[in-house]
């Protein structure tokens, strides 16, 4: 039950996550998606890791398998988010993708 | 004993042991590196993509007993063998076990250890030590009265269940590979983890004791019956194949070792053994063939051997077997038969050479019995120790003082140590065994891990609260691991 419910927040996140990059003002590159992937199947084991250690008695290891396994996900997951953006055309970024939308006299005054 | 390192040395090592920041950031990049594979395996969905990529990948066509993925069949065990060099050798005489002690330090020596662990145990009691309180020893002393005291253990089948003859129809018939799988099927319910077989030939006819625990010689005959008699056992030239098992020990109880709680886990397995080895020589008589068991606890024959050439392990550095499955989790049994067999091939799946960068078992062990080489050797510490292949032999004598003189039981430190004496509920396990399995350039770091990531001691008033599955085992993670 565990699995499966990881499983939907999982399948639900990675549909999201599509259907974000799908819109034309967000970069996305493909050393972007390496990393995310890597940082979400880093993420699924930290917590696989971390139950799995609990359930074999083993609290320490379970912390220890958090920090070992989280904390490259949590690092790979935010350069995936992070360098696209740096390396990006300024008109893709988040941000800055509504200034069409705006009056033609805020748009001046930037 | 040749010890490059002395026991201060080894405390040093032992408490230097940490996670360096190189090792971490090796561990992220492995992680990353072999995490899908394993990953994707760990929970059985793709096993048969790997099983099948993998070449030599010991997992026989119908069999029931599928290894992990990552066990390589090879021809030869990792351990180097001379043949030549080899002959029978006495149990009674050679090994330091029960009364052997007294052969190697003298009836004198051994009855003083004797004494003190007789008079430990009580000032323990009265002291009420955590570990060693009164109910500890009634645990120990319970857990192993029936399979050492009371066990039905006997060379010949017991009477009781039906032969072919007995129904007047025809013995069972079947090719060797047909058999292996019946029998396998027969012990997995009975109680056996694993199960491997061998072919009794000139060669390995040497690893069957010349002389039995309790004195009878073995010997070997062209009769069609075997028999025995009040000098001897007498095995049938016919019979020419050996099953060879394991039975589980819990990792969890071993944790407590040395001490009576720990020692209770091998006292439970030696209690199981003797209904799965009956049971086996009965199911053999109903077959039409014969089933011939050790006549006692460590008889017929010498079972880490055994068990390396029917491929359930390698020899570790605690000159013990130690299973892909199971690590050094198990006690080793054998059956000789007459019922056709296909022999099982011996494994490759990195453990001696894992255990030549580790050392854990051999820095923790207090008596300092253990070996450091990084390398097996061929010569024998002692006369305890069976020439004729390269190994860590043990100090076995310092070893037995240890247990009469330190916590009055059997000690199984370099059991509960080992990194390869781990659970199964995390994938990180499988992982860390199938890369090890793969390369050794991860051995060293997955030492420190091992050590860094807290698998310690535990205290033995808790062990008396842990909700644990019958006889402490998992008999689940055999199927979870034939992935």
């Amino acid at each position: 039950m565990f699995w499966f419910i990881i499983g939907i927040i999982v399948g639900a996140g990675g549909f999201a996550l599509i259907q974000r990059t799908r819109r034309p003002d967000v970069p996305t590159t493909w050393y972007g998606w390496v990393l995310g992937i890597a940082a979400a199947v880093l993420g699924l084991l930290a917590v696989e890791a971390f139950t799995g250690s609990f359930a074999e008695l083993e609290p320490t290891a379970a912390w220890m398998s958090l920090l070992a396994l989280g904390l490259p996900a949590i690092i790979l997951g935010a350069l995936a988010w992070y360098l696209p953006r740096r390396t990006a055309p300024s008109d893709t970024v988040p941000g800055d993708d509504l200034i069409e939308d705006r009056p033609e006299s805020e748009q001046s005054a930037l | 004993m040749n010890h490059p390192k002395s026991a201060t040395d080894n405390e040093q090592a032992t408490h230097t042991r940490g996670v360096s920041r190189r090792d971490f950031f090796k561990l992220s990049g492995a992680t990353a590196g072999v995490a899908v594979a394993a990953g994707a395996t760990a929970k059985g969905g793709r096993s048969k993509a790997f099983a099948d990529a993998a070449n030599g990948a010991a997992s026989s066509n119908g069999s029931i007993h599928k290894r992990p993925w990552w066990v390589r069949e090879v021809d030869e065990p990792t351990t180097e063998i001379d043949w030549g060099q080899k002959s029978r050798i006495s149990e009674q005489q050679r090994t330091v076990r029960g009364p052997g002690l007294a052969n190697y330090v003298g009836e004198d020596r051994a009855e003083e250890v004797g004494a003190i662990a007789a008079e430990n145990k009580k000032q323990r009691i009265l002291d009420n030590e955590p570990g060693y309180r009164l109910r500890d020893w009634a645990f120990y002393g319970s857990a192993g009265f029936f399979g050492f005291q009371h066990a039905p253990l006997s060379f010949l089948p017991l009477e009781g269940v039906e032969s072919p003859d007995d129904l007047g129809v025809p013995r069972w018939e079947g090719t060797p590979s047909e058999n292996a799988n019946m029998v396998r099927a027969a012990m997995r319910h009975f109680g056996a983890a694993t199960v491997g077989f061998v072919e009794l030939d000139e060669n390995t006819k040497k690893l069957i004791y010349s002389q039995d625990p309790d004195g009878k010689t073995v010997e070997f005959e062209d009769v069609d019956e075997a028999y025995e008699n009040d000098d001897k056992r007498v095995i049938p030239d016919k019979a020419k194949w050996v099953i060879v098992y394991t039975m589980q020990m819990s990792e969890e109880t071993m944790r407590l070792a040395p001490g009576p709680i720990g020692a209770g886990t091998t006292s439970v397995a030696y209690a199981r053994f003797p209904q799965i080895q009956a049971s086996t020589q009965g199911f053999l008589r109903g077959l039409g063939y014969q089933g011939l068991g050790e006549s006692s606890i460590n008889a017929l024959g010498i079972a880490p051997a055994f068990g390396v050439l029917a491929g359930l392990g390698e020899m570790g550095r605690h000159n013990r077997l130690i299973t892909p499955e199971y690590g050094p989790m198990v006690r080793v049994q054998k059956i000789v038969t007459d019922l056709p067999l296909e022999p099982t091939k011996p494994i490759d799946a990195g453990i001696q050479e894992f255990c030549k960068t580790c050392k854990v078992c051999a820095e923790q062990c207090p008596s300092d019995s253990l070996s450091y080489e990084d390398e097996p050797y061929w010569n024998t510490v002692g006369e305890w120790n069976e020439p004729g292949h390269k190994a860590w032999f043990e100090d076995a004598v310092s070893c037995m003082e240890y247990w009469r003189t330190g916590p009055g039981t059997n000690c199984g430190i370099c059991f509960s140590v080992c990194p390869y004496a781990k659970k199964d509920e995390t994938f990180m396990h499988t992982m860390v065994k199938a890369t090890a399995a793969r390369t050794r350039l991860f051995n060293g770091m997955f030492t420190n891990m091992d050590q860094a990531f807290g698998y310690g001691e535990r205290d033995p008033e808790d062990w008396w609260s842990l909700d644990l599955p019958e006889y402490g085992i998992d008999t689940q993670r055999s199927a979870r691991q034939q992935v």
